[in-house]
């Protein structure tokens, strides 16, 4: 809330500058978030008197006036105003004047008589909607006086950011002029003012106030004032709204704006005589309808909360009045609310109704029940003033009486918290500043603090420690070093193997993306992946920010696509959380660690895919991961397996161990690649981090070295197609038995149906070297089995 | 006699292969000197007919002999070889490019997030981390900040759809059953609580989300970092923080760092504060990235709420702690004067081959 320095100067009895105000506020009690000099746009604007008026020699309508601005400065102005008469005082625009309204100001012909400037309406000068004629300004105002200083506007705004926890007493200026004293070291200015008693006449003629939900509607304070005249507010009043951002509007809105901004408390004025019978505050009924002052028809529920006559909805409680009931200029009877409404239930009304007000802002941030007698004072003082208006009634139903409480504060526990000793004294004297009475109890370290109920946010002792420390500067705590043991902290695994993989990930040439948690519907269609499975956003940025990742990979596809702009080959990688929406409807998220490769040529029989999985090999033996308990299968077997929608049907497998799935690996599926404008250069991996982690290798042991020369025969077997390398190096595994120590595949070659492998074998064992007849003798078992099982034969 | 034998032999050996210029005369000078038929070896051979006296005598000087001839045999052989290349038709370009090898390179957060645990760790912190998708127990209400509170609006909040049945959206009782995206790392401080007592110290990093619309400073996801220590009463206060923060960032910026405490709000915390850093960029005389205040605002932080503890599980004042959180978003943009916030999730390689 921007704050007029001049009336916090004059509520609190500072004598701070703007700046140096700021600076307290900001070392001991809220954020300032900007100070400004308050834009007036009244820089050309000064009072002049009309010392002659003479008709305008060609317009009926038109009058010149001479004005007289200053001891040798007299103009000639043009006039069409039906109020300007001779001696006016009246406010003068010079030329190069830009008014608040956006009005520029400059020397004119008018008809053929010059105007040096303009003599404004209220309206003009930004002072209200009357344009109805020129502003008439009292005869006292001194002849040159500037504007701005005269209707007070010459003043310096200060921001401040009041954090909900003192939205209950510093969202007004009073309470920030009381913080503002404490700070200072002194009592506020305006609590010196002796209020005087209220005298509600015996014969009481405000209507009835009834309470029927007592739990929403705490207090209802009602005033009724006869025979108002709606008009101006002076000028003092005016300025002061203006200062705040808010339009003066007519007398009795205006003291209720003024009497909010002042104490924080929000009032409502209806007009008494389209009221009928008794007020309720209770629950809307179903569907019941009220027309706002906005003009908006609201439908209501059960659960908003309604103030109504005997017959209809009148306002809904805390947010806004309704039309019918409001004021008006033909107003003459008035009834005044100065309620108290439970703060969550005004948040709920205004959220469901999307309605945020001045009024709910505050209401929200339980205000003091106890605020509407003082409230009801100072307006009854105003509207008899300002309106002429009599108190013909109030009524005052505050069911449950809010009482201040009290909180007894260790001296011990302050500087346990603090970290710092705090004398008594000063103890003391800073919750005193405050507005607290402390008590000492006797031959203790400790007080009893009564706290008063503007101060809903103090309730135990941490409360009343943070106010002695900020009243004290947390400056005043010197840094202290912890006396901890020295045990070990537990380790995060999940979080040590996170580090190892992206180390070696970006050792291994692959760099580290990191992209939305959240895609749209399209790139769901486009990755072919079940919109059902995502978990959605109710409220999302965009629809194209609305699913939950189930993969990192729709994302990835995307900026592969932009990377190949400037990159023509690369590998990426992303960890993170995906999620899915289980069965029972829950969310469920995992760590996924998914890889991106686009190659510089295009994969002709899979060489990108076996690109891939060369990365994933070294990838796994880096990690010391079991590798024998990781199977490559076929994807058909997994159609559970989300993203194997978007990855080529005969160019993919899935990492299988113990029977579950626990990643995939393959190139993209060609009506993938077209949706994303990709060309078949791209492979992706993906695994579920977790389960690598267990499949590290809780214990590695040394294997001696081979003392024993290993021989080396090569073998190349044809098979039919469809027999596979997984296949044969089972076989191998199988027949050669113990002797056969590696075999690596160094040859394919496929031709007429039939496909030929060709291994390197290396035969050896660990306590001699083999005899040629013993390698025959695997060599030939290998043949044989292949013979047997796949109807392979030897090629020569 | 001998002796004088030996010793004129080394000077004639040494003579003759300074006169050596070719591969060819080394060989030969070789056989003369060092080979099995050479007077010297003669010499060696005959060691054995001698007396004792003598042997004692010529011995040590033969075998000495030898290695001095052999040795300058040796360095001959080297400078012939070198002599031998033609070295500028060996000659390369030495600023020619090395072979291309691919690197990867860590997201800076990565990298930010890594440098940060470390100094954590070594001050015996432990990382932690929880999930992103959080109830709305967890992240607000276990943390004091009830339903229908103002500071709900402090952190604008993405919400999922009720999974299944769309009534089921919040049980009144407990822990609510509502599910968001979680707007700070701190829900993990009331899962480490339910499941460990005190003395704690963690550091939890983590991806973040609010409901906010982007442009270049603001992200609707970034990451953040939380720390928070726990003891009994009297064991850790305000001043601890002051020196935990002040250790950590004298540690993060490799010089002296002071931070300084402004009151605040925060639901889950009292004391509140926000805290700032020295700017460490103008030493504290005002430059465009302090806003000329000297100071940069870092983060907020304050001593655990005690209802905060009793949501956790503890008692009420059994325990005390603080809390804070920094963005590791924000320090990244700050360490590396990165202009835009959204390069960070851009996925853009020109950004990230950068780190």
């Amino acid at each position: 809330m921007k704050y007029s320095y001049h009336w916090l100067k004059e509520l609190s009895g500072t004598k701070k500058s703007a700046e140096q105000l700021s600076k307290l506020l900001m070392t001991h009690a809220f954020e300032v978030e900007g100070i400004e000099k308050f834009e007036h746009g009244l820089e050309g604007v000064v009072a002049g008197k009309v010392v002659s008026l003479e008709k305008h020699p060609n317009a009926d309508k038109l009058r010149v006036a001479r004005v007289q601005l200053g001891k040798r400065d007299t103009r000639e102005i043009v006039c069409g105003a039906p109020n300007i008469a001779q001696g006016q005082m009246v406010a003068v625009a010079v030329p190069g004047t830009k008014l608040p309204g956006g009005i520029e100001i400059s020397e004119v012909k008018l008809r053929g008589v010059t105007s040096q400037g303009m003599i404004c309406s209220a309206k003009e000068l930004g002072l209200g909607d009357d344009h109805s004629g020129i502003m008439v300004l009292p005869d006292d105002t001194p002849v040159g006086a500037l504007m701005a200083k005269y209707f007070g506007f010459d003043d310096t705004l200060i921001e401040v950011k009041v954090l909900p926890d003192r939205g209950s007493d510093a969202l007004a200026y009073q309470g920030l002029a009381r913080e503002i004293a404490a700070l200072d070291g002194h009592a506020p200015r305006f609590a010196e003012k002796q209020l005087k008693p209220i005298r509600v006449p015996s014969y009481n003629r405000a209507p009835k106030v009834i309470i029927e939900d007592k739990q929403d509607c705490l207090r209802y304070l009602g005033l009724s004032f006869k025979d108002v005249t709606i008009g101006t507010s002076p000028l003092w009043l005016q300025s002061k709204l203006i200062l705040s951002g808010l339009r003066p509007i007519n007398n009795i809105v205006d003291v209720t704006n003024y009497l909010m901004l002042l104490t924080g408390q929000p009032l409502h004025a209806f007009d008494a005589d389209q009221l009928s019978g008794a007020i309720t505050a209770r629950r809307a009924k179903k569907g019941e309808k009220l027309e706002l002052l906005t003009g908006e028809t609201k439908r209501l529920t059960r659960d908003d909360l309604v103030i109504a006559d005997n017959k209809n909805a009148l306002a809904l409680a805390g947010v806004m009045g309704g039309v019918k009931s409001g004021v008006t200029d033909k107003t003459r009877n008035l009834f005044m609310e100065i309620a108290n409404f439970k703060s969550g239930l005004i948040r709920q009304t205004r959220t469901r109704h999307n309605l945020a007000t001045d009024a709910s802002y505050r209401f929200e941030r339980n205000l003091d029940a106890n605020l509407p007698a003082e409230v009801a004072r100072e307006a009854i003082a105003l509207v008899t003033e300002l309106t002429g208006g009599k108190l013909s009634g109030m009524r005052d139903v505050y069911p449950k009486k809010i009482t201040s409480w009290k909180i007894s504060l260790s001296l011990e526990r302050v500087k346990s918290v603090l970290g710092t000793e705090v004398p008594m004294f000063e103890v003391v004297q800073h919750l005193a500043l405050l507005g607290l009475k402390v008590k000492k109890v006797a031959a203790k370290e400790q007080i009893e603090v009564s706290i008063p109920t503007r101060r809903p946010d103090l309730r135990d002792e941490w409360d009343l420690i943070e106010e002695i420390g900020r009243m004290r500067g947390y400056d005043k705590i010197r840094p202290a070093a912890p006396l901890v043991p020295l045990a070990a902290k537990p380790l995060n695994e999940g979080k040590r193997f996170e580090r190892a993989v992206k180390t070696y990930l970006a050792h291994a040439g692959f760099d580290e993306v990191m992209t939305y948690s959240f895609y749209g519907e399209k790139d769901a269609e486009r990755a072919g992946l079940p919109l059902e499975r995502h978990l959605e956003v109710e409220n999302p940025l965009s629809p194209e920010l609305r699913l939950l990742r189930l993969s990192h990979l729709p994302l990835l596809l995307r900026k592969a696509k932009e990377n190949i702009r400037s990159y023509d080959a690369f590998d990426l990688f992303e960890w993170g959380s995906v999620f899915a929406k289980q069965k029972s409807g829950e969310p469920a998220e995992v760590k996924s660690l998914e890889w991106l490769t686009v190659t510089a040529e295009k994969s002709g029989r899979g060489e990108v895919f076996f690109g891939m999985k060369g990365r994933v090999e070294a990838f796994f033996e880096s990690l010391h991961l079991q590798e024998e308990e990781i199977v490559f299968e076929s994807p058909e077997r997994y159609a559970e397996v989300p993203v194997l929608s978007l990855l080529h049907p005969t160019r993919s497998a899935v990492f299988v161990h113990a029977g579950k799935p626990i990643g995939v690996i393959g190139e993209i599926h060609p009506k993938v690649l077209k949706a994303y404008g990709l060309e078949p250069r791209v492979a992706v991996a993906g695994f579920v981090v977790d389960a690598l982690r267990q499949l590290q290798k809780k214990e590695r042991e040394f294997t001696p070295l081979q003392k024993f020369p290993y021989a080396v025969r090569d073998i190349s077997l044809t098979f039919p197609r469809t027999v596979s390398v997984g296949q044969v190096e089972k076989l191998l595994r199988e027949a050669g038995s113990l002797l056969l120590q590696r075999f690596e595949l160094f040859d394919i070659y496929e031709q007429d149906g039939e496909k030929s492998l060709a291994f390197h074998l290396s035969f050896g064992a660990s306590d001699r070297t083999l005899s040629s007849a013993e390698m025959d003798a695997a060599f030939d078992r290998i043949v044989a089995l292949a013979a047997e099982r796949f109807q392979a034969r030897l090629r020569t | 006699m001998l002796q004088e034998k030996i010793q004129a032999l080394y000077a004639e050996g040494k003579k003759g292969l300074e006169t050596v210029k070719t591969k060819a005369e080394l060989e030969v000078w070789e056989v003369k000197y060092l080979g099995r038929k050479s007077e010297l070896n003669e010499i060696l051979k005959g060691l054995k007919d001698l007396s004792a006296e003598e042997k004692r005598a010529i011995g040590p000087l033969a075998n000495r002999t030898k290695q001095d001839l052999l040795r300058d045999f040796e360095k001959m052989k080297q400078d012939l070889l070198e002599k031998s290349i033609d070295w500028e038709r060996e000659a390369i370009d030495v600023t020619a490019p090395g072979v291309f090898m691919r690197r990867g390179h860590l997201h800076p957060i990565t990298q930010l997030e890594h440098q940060i645990e470390d100094i954590f760790t070594s001050m015996g912190f432990a990382v932690a981390d929880g999930p992103e998708v959080e109830s709305e127990w967890y992240n607000f209400d276990a943390l004091n900040v009830p339903a229908d509170h103002p500071a709900r609006d402090m952190q604008d909040t993405f919400w999922l759809k009720a999974g299944g049945a769309k009534t089921k959206a919040k049980k009144t009782d407990e822990k609510s059953e509502r599910f968001l995206l979680r707007t700070h790392t701190s829900p993990v401080q009331i899962r480490y609580m339910e499941t460990h007592k005190p003395p704690l110290r963690i550091v939890v990093p983590g991806r973040i989300f609010r409901n906010e619309a982007t442009d270049a400073s603001h992200e609707h996801t970034f990451h953040q970092f939380e720390c928070l220590m726990v003891d009994e009463p009297g064991k850790v206060s305000v001043a601890t923080f002051k020196y935990v923060a002040e250790m950590f960032f004298t540690q993060f910026f490799g010089e002296k760092t002071h931070i300084r405490l402004r009151p605040s709000y925060f639901p889950f915390t009292e004391p509140s504060f926000e805290f700032d850093i020295n700017c460490l960029l103008c030493k504290g005389h005002g430059c465009p990235t302090c806003k000329q205040s000297g100071w940069l605002e870092l983060g907020g932080a304050g001593m655990v709420h005690q209802n905060v503890f009793e949501a956790a599980g503890y008692k009420r004042g059994e325990y005390q702690g603080f809390a804070w959180g920094f963005g590791l978003t924000r320090m990244a943009m700050m360490k590396y004067k990165i202009s835009d916030i959204r390069l960070l999730m851009s996925g853009d390689l020109r950004f990230i081959r950068q780190f």
